[in-house]
Order: C-alpha cells, then structure tokens, then sequence
C-alpha cells in the first residue's frame, strides 16, 4: 500500500468504519512505515481539534430577523410597482459639499398629476405611525403609506439643499444608503406639517471623537458615527444647542445622559434604530 | 409565538398556501442556525447576514417546489451554501484571504475600516490560541471543501446529510472531507506553535 493511498483511509479508520481487512492492512503500514504512522497520529489531533468547531458560537445580530424580512418585502413591493423608465438616474445621488450619500434603488408609486409630473426618489415621513424605518447593511430602509398623496421633501440635514421633492400616495419603500466614509444627516419634510425628522446614516470608518457640541443635527451625526448605527430624531426644536461627550457602548444611555430626560425620549427599536423624541 | 414551535411539515404548507406569518415563522425557527453557519463560512457579521437574507429569499421564492417529503433543514443548506459560493465567485476582486497569505499579496496588508469601540462578535467568543490557528488553516482551504468542514465538524451534519445538501454521491463527500482534513493537517504542521513542546 503506497502512502497516497494508506492517507486516503485515514478519515474512516479514525472513525472506525474501514472494513477489517483494510484497516488490517493500514496498521500493518503504520508498523512499517513510522513516518506514516507519525502522520497519522497529527492527522487524529487535527480531527479532534476539529470536533471543538461546534463550540465556538457567535451572537445573533438584533436585526437580522428584520433584516431577512425586509429582503423579502422589498421585492414583493418591487413586484407590485413598475419601476419608472427613468429609474436609472436615482442609482447614485451626490450632495455637493457634504458627505456623499447615495439613494438606490427607489422603488415609486407615481402619481401623475399632469404632463409635468416629476420623479424622485423621496422618503415620505409624515408621522412616526406611518413610517418604518429598519437598519440594513450601509444604510436604512424607510416604508412609508398613505391613503392621500402628499408632497414630500428630502433635504441635506436641517436646513441644508433640497435633494428631492415629489407628491406621493399609496405605499413607498425606499432605501438610502450612506457609502461614503463620513455620517451623513438626512432631513424629511412633509409640506402642510410642522416639524422635520432628521435621519443620522453612519459612515464606513466609526468616529472616534465622542465630544462636541451642536444642534440635533450635528448631535444625531455624532451619534451614528460613534455608534455605528442609524439615529432618527423628531423633536419640536432642532436647533437646540447640545454639548455631548459620548463614551461606552451603550447609545441610549449616552443620548440619555446628554439630553434633558424631562423633554426627550431616548429609546431604541428592537430593530436597533435609536430613535430620540420630544416627551 | 406558538407557530414557532410548529413542526417544519405544517408551517411549509401554509406558506406554501400563501400564508406569509407562518414563512415569517420559518424564518424564526432557523435564522440563528443559518447565521452561525455562514459566519462560520464567512466570518464576518455582515457577510453572514446577508447571506442569510439571500438564502431565505431563495427559500422564499422556491418554496413552492420544495417537496413535503424532503428535509426542509438540507434544502436550507444546499441554498445557504449556494449563496455563498455564489457570492465569493462575485465578489472576487475583494477576495477572503487568510492572515499570512494577506502579507504576500501585491496590495499589501488589508486595512481595517472600521474603529469599533466594540469589539466584534468573534473576539467575545472564547477562543484559544489553537482556535485561532484553525481559523488560519480553514480560511487557506477552497470555498467548497471549508464549507464541508463546516457542515461536518461544526453543524454536526452526518455525511448523508452533506452528500444531500450539496447533491453529490456520499463517497464523493467522504472522500473531499478526508482531503480536506489532510490538507489542514499540513497547514497546522507549518504553524510552529501548534507542535511546540
């Protein structure tokens, strides 16, 4: 029996299933060969080694149930709506001067009002009730229903450039992504409501740098990139100057401890949003 | 939460019916066993995770040729596995590579993108230093024969189960795993730590 082939048995003579007169054979081998038989003895402490693979366990993602859910809605609704013929164009979207965030993949439901209707690629959030918003990998993905069509728009942070406008109805799931390195803050409005709510997507690199000092805007970004997770803020006044310094890994403690607990709610969805409120 | 703890046969039939909570059921009672398979394929949270959305896409969109009579759990593999062989054939311009063969590529070592106050989920895990020389080996092993070893020492999967999972004839599995663990041996021996006295 030629090494090649007495190796070709190790496996079912480790485990005892070679039939008698091989394995017979192969241990005679080992006699008389002790190279093979060393080689075999290191070829048992890698199979047994290999048996603790099983031990060795990872945590679950909090997300990935939702994660696996939201693959799936968004090409049932992708199903449901036609895309539009000039969907090419909402694949990458840049915003000059800040950090680049990109908007694929939107998936519309137009309502054509007359021969000028436009397109876009909006998120709609007109109140938390209407509007699901679930982490996915570099970004979030924002479903948005409404019976009555209403105009959205989608801006750079608080009160940065206006990206997107557009009047909609009937159901929307949208995903934004954040490819570039930095956070970036998304502001969406809904024309005729008060109030903005602001979206913080964190960056590919996580900021190190937990202290500052800022609007809600600047507080959200802070967090996203600290924290490496989606920050929804809707308070009555986002302009309120904060100073944070961010440590440990809690995010809701840290958003807690920086903000007064009398006006705010600090919570987080158990899709691993941090969602920050007006109490 | 009492559809979770429903066998595979009923909760499939009434997906198949069109019952989309008890899919989402499914998805319930087999998303940890999944992730942990494809981090351990993977290892990277990520990559895991989507794999595992992708894999219960598929399962999805196939359910409705997947017969009652069959393994729900070896159709879950074969998809699984599928997905991430398929994916490291796409991504092959970023491919995995092992620690030490990483210092030998042109392009130098691979950057860390991400400084996470947190540790990942692999370094809370406890590991030894033999673990982490196992993870080296593993890593310097073809996609397909790491998925093996995967499905036999970690997922406890017997070599029918495998031989089904990836519809190959069982002494072909047999044959494949005892090449791999032949080939891990020889990566280990090189490691002089493992064999130090």
């Amino acid at each position: 029996m030629t090494q090649e082939k007495a190796r070709e048995f190790f496996s079912p003579y480790f485990e005892g299933l070679l039939e008698p007169g091989l394995a017979q054979a192969l241990e005679h081998e080992f006699r008389r060969d002790p190279e093979l038989k060393g080689e075999f003895q290191l070829f048992e402490q890698t199979y047994e080694e290999l048996g603790k693979l099983k031990f060795a366990t990872v945590e679950i993602p909090f997300d990935l149930h939702d994660r696996i859910l939201a693959r799936i809605d968004r090409q049932e609704l992708e199903a449901k709506h036609a895309k539009p013929a000039w969907g090419a164009w909402l694949r990458t979207l840049a915003i000059g001067g800040v950090a680049t965030a990109a908007i694929v993949g939107a998936v519309l439901s137009l309502k054509q009002t007359d021969s000028n209707s436009t397109s876009a690629s909006v998120v709609r959030v007109s109140a938390p009730e209407e509007v699901w918003v679930t982490p996915v990998p570099g970004g979030a993905e924002l479903r948005y229903s409404s019976s009555v069509p209403r105009e959205v728009i989608l801006r750079s942070g608080l009160d940065g450039a206006e990206i997107r406008r557009t009047e909609q109805s009937g159901e929307l799931l949208s995903p934004i992504h954040n490819d570039s390195a930095d956070p970036a803050v998304f502001g969406i409005e809904v024309a005729g409501r008060s109030g903005i709510t602001l979206l913080a997507l964190p960056g590919t690199k996580r900021v190190r740098e937990g202290s500052g000092s800022g609007n809600f805007e600047e507080f959200s970004r802070a967090l996203a990139g600290f924290y490496g997770s989606p920050v929804m803020v809707r308070v009555k006044n986002p302009a309120e100057q904060i100073r944070w310094n961010l440590k440990g890994l809690d995010s809701v403690a840290a958003a807690s401890s920086t903000l007064d607990v009398q006006a705010y709610l600090v919570e987080k969805r158990p899709n691993g949003l941090l969602v920050i409120l007006d109490q | 939460m009492g559809e979770r703890t429903l066998d595979d046969a009923l909760l499939i039939s009434r997906a198949q019916a069109g019952d989309r909570s008890a899919f989402n059921a499914l998805v319930s009672k087999h998303e940890a066993r999944a992730y942990q398979f494809a981090y351990r394929l993977t290892h990277d949270s990520d990559e895991a995770s989507d794999v595992v959305s992708e894999t219960f896409l598929r399962v999805f969109n196939a359910l409705h040729n997947f017969k009652a009579q069959a393994s729900f759990i070896t159709w879950l593999y074969r998809i699984m596995t599928n997905c991430f062989l398929d994916r490291k054939k796409r991504d092959k311009s970023k491919r995995l590579v092992s620690l030490d063969s990483a210092m030998e590529t042109d392009s130098g070592e691979l950057q860390q993108q991400f400084e996470s106050p947190d540790r990942t989920p692999y370094e809370e895990a406890e590991r030894d230093q033999m673990g982490v020389t196992m993870e080296r080996a593993l890593a310097k092993l073809p996609d397909y024969q790491r998925a093996m070893i995967v499905m036999y020492h970690a997922e406890m999967m017997s070599y029918e189960e495998i031989a089904s999972a990836l519809d190959l004839p069982c002494g072909t599995v047999k044959s494949r795993l005892n090449r791999a663990r032949l080939s891990l041996r020889q990566f280990l021996v090189r490691d002089e730590e493992l064999f130090r006295t």
